[in-house]
């Protein structure tokens, strides 16, 4: 166990050196260059022994990491925002090709304009439905632990996709705190060496892949909509086991204060860590209110939520993007109301929006959300316009 | 929780200095969280770094608005911006100036004030610059002044961050301003 | 505080657009400075190296040809004290 003070793109660079990639490549973007310069330094000073491959695009990066896994090698890369966009391409195939690449989004926003780089959640949205598993992290030590168990998610032979570990552009990335970091031969026994069986570079087994898609439209499909169901179950184990061996367990959600909550937060990344500190604030006050942090977005938690809901009353999304023009508009809500649709007694579901657009979520603004959202619940008179978190400069909310 | 602002400029090493007290409070037993607040990344521009730190782990992730302590590492910026903006009555102001701690004048009176000419020992031991790193200095300030971390935990964090006359280097600037910082009590 | 939602969101301009275009004068960066150029009449011999070198256009040519800092934008970075060939130029500290 070493503990370091270190921010959540070193952390991710540490964790990812843990895991012994053999290929890296990357272009340096604000507020993921760091994880990258630190992983290059690593292989320069011998420290790490990988490939870097330069390239002089997020498309191209990506499809050099394609390659590279292709031909068996284990491989990382960071990018955030439009990086991200400009792979948008080839993020698509690499789940078709059952690649388990790993790469780390550090959120920024594709909505709110090119210098806009803090937190906002509409680029890691932006590729959803790819077929990338999409975990969410509250902290950095979260970033690290999800880095190692990502790896062996990925790497399963039962699922074999690619897992977008995402942590908040800036407010995370940025931030330095103390992380435990699991010793490299405790990380080795983890994690075996990575080995792709379904492709082969040999010239005597000359194989074609990508070719498939005139074959099985439909039913490829559905192959990977269940891959994704099952990734629920190895995310689970990959969690426990991980718990096991390094002392911190996880799984699709985290759940604080839920065991009598009436009122629960259901928040993502680290929002989650602000709204534990207004939960307690509010506790405090005798207001019965927990949250859950949804980890996995891909593949969303339906049945955790279900079970969360026999208990709880009303429900609270807070969401750090939205799609325009949709029914939530957030993301998050349209899961969360969709996954709740067919019981037959639905908790109160209210929406928030916080964090839009790189703005940061104020912890006072998140105890006004209690507020506002239990004086509805108690008094039976749902919020039914959304609730936007921190309007004009983080002084207040505004429903609308 | 005791929750820090600091003032300095872009060039001054505001985040690595930050990183420094945050490894030297591990050292002592104590969490921390910091995050460097700025626009576009270049030399010279106005820079904050907010620090929370506490006996217990820090959960929240958010800025926060009011503070038990100013750390200013350069004299101009209080002409930029208003230092005392969300500072709480009878904190503590460490600060970075050649004036004598009774002539400070602050709009939020503190309870404690710190000052050392961290440009002057800057100058002095990285030699002279445009943009001089005062930000190891003040923590040397900061230590003394208010006693939140020793400055034997700086220095052990200062070598195990940089090796041979940049340690070295920044050793001096942290003990030199722990020696030379006048604190006065208000 | 009962000001009008509707009315401030309309007041966010059209597609991000800015105004004015000029928007870099307001922003002193004399404030920016630890160390200032002091340029010895004496000594100067009008070359204009100085005023050549600035990367901030914050040296500026006087009536009778001498050259002058402009202390509002001067950050002090010490171009002009490394290229005035007769060292006319001195960076001393401010305050």
């Amino acid at each position: 166990m070493v503990l370091r003070f270190v921010s959540g793109n070193e952390a991710v660079a540490y964790a990812v050196k843990l895991c012994r990639p053999e290929v890296i490549s990357a272009i340096a973007i604000t507020p993921a260059s760091a994880i990258c310069e630190r992983l290059v330094s690593l292989i320069a000073s011998g420290e790490l022994k990988a490939k870097f491959i330069e390239a002089e695009g997020e498309h191209s990066v990506m499809s050099v990491l394609q390659g590279a896994s292709l031909a068996g090698c284990r491989t990382f890369t960071a990018t955030s925002g439009n990086g991200l966009s400009f792979m948008n391409d080839v993020v698509y195939s690499v789940p078709n090709m059952r690649l388990p690449i790993v790469m780390t989004i550090c959120n920024r926003p594709l909505q709110a304009g090119a210098f806009s780089f803090r937190a906002d959640y509409s680029d890691s949205m932006s590729v959803r439905d790819s077929g990338w598993i999409q975990l969410y992290v509250e902290n950095n030590q979260e970033a690290a632990d999800t880095i190692i168990q990502a790896y062996k998610i990925a790497e399963d032979e039962r699922i074999l996709l690619p897992v977008m570990m995402v942590i908040d552009g800036w407010f995370l990335s940025y931030l330095s705190e103390p992380v435990d970091f699991p010793e490299q031969d405790k990380v080795d026994d983890f994690l075996p060496p990575f080995e792709l069986k379904h492709m082969s570079f040999d010239p005597e087994k000359a194989l074609y892949t990508g070719l498939s898609m005139e074959l099985f439209l439909m039913e490829s499909r559905l192959v990977y909509n269940n891959l994704m169901e099952q990734a629920k179950d190895v995310i689970k184990e990959v969690g426990k086991e991980y718990g096991r061996r390094f002392g911190r367990e996880y799984g699709l959600i985290d759940t604080y204060m839920c065991e009598d909550a009436e009122l629960v937060l259901v928040t993502m990344g680290s929002t989650s860590g602000t709204a534990k500190a207004a939960v307690d604030k509010e506790r405090a006050r005798g207001i019965p209110v927990g949250v859950v942090k949804v980890r996995s977005f891909r593949p969303f938690p339906r049945e955790e939520l279900i079970k969360l809901s026999e208990n709880a009353k009303a429900l609270v999304t807070i969401d750090r993007s939205l799609s325009y023009g949709a029914s939530g508009p957030g993301q998050l809500f349209d899961e969360v109301r969709s996954a709740l649709y067919d019981l037959e007694k639905r908790p109160m579901l209210m929406e928030a929006f916080a964090g839009l657009g790189g703005a940061e979520v104020p912890e006072e603004r998140l105890v006004d959300l209690i507020e506002e959202t239990w004086n509805a619940y108690v008094s039976g008179r749902r919020l039914n316009r959304p609730i936007w978190v921190g309007f004009f400069d983080g002084s207040r909310n505004v429903i609308m | 929780m005791f929750v820090v602002r600091s003032y300095s400029r872009g060039g001054q090493g505001a985040v690595t200095a930050s990183t420094l007290l945050g490894t030297a409070l591990l050292y002592e037993g104590k969490y921390a969280t910091s995050l460097g607040v700025y626009g576009p990344v270049r030399r010279g521009a106005p820079v904050t770094v907010f620090i929370r730190i506490s006996d217990k782990p820090i959960a929240t992730k958010d800025w926060p608005k009011q503070f038990d302590c100013i750390i200013v590492a350069d004299p101009k910026i209080e002409k930029m911006m208003d230092i005392t903006e969300g500072f709480k009555g009878g904190g503590i102001a460490v600060l970075n100036t050649r004036a004598n701690p009774e002539d400070v004048q602050l709009k939020i009176k503190p309870s404690k004030i710190g000052v050392v000419d961290a440009t002057g020992i800057a100058l002095d031991v990285f030699g002279p610059a445009a943009i001089p790193v005062t930000t190891t200095a003040m923590l040397g300030a900061f230590s003394k002044t208010t006693g939140m971390v020793s400055v034997d935990s700086i220095s052990k964090a200062v070598k195990e961050m940089w090796t041979g006359s940049t340690a070295e280097k920044n050793v001096e600037a942290v003990r030199r301003a722990h020696e030379a910082v006048k604190v006065i009590e208000l | 505080m009962g000001e009008n939602i509707e009315e401030l969101l309309k007041k966010i301009p059209v597609g991000g657009v800015s105004t004015p275009a000029q928007r870099g004068l307001p922003l002193r960066t004399g404030l920016w400075r630890t160390l200032k150029p002091v340029i010895d009449k004496d000594a100067c011999r009008r070359c204009g190296t100085c005023w050549m070198y600035c990367p901030d256009d914050a040296i500026k040519k006087t009536e009778e040809g001498f050259y002058e800092v402009d202390y509002e934008y001067c950050k002090g970075c010490g171009v002009c004290s490394e290229e005035c060939p007769f060292g006319a130029i001195k960076m001393v500290r401010e305050e």
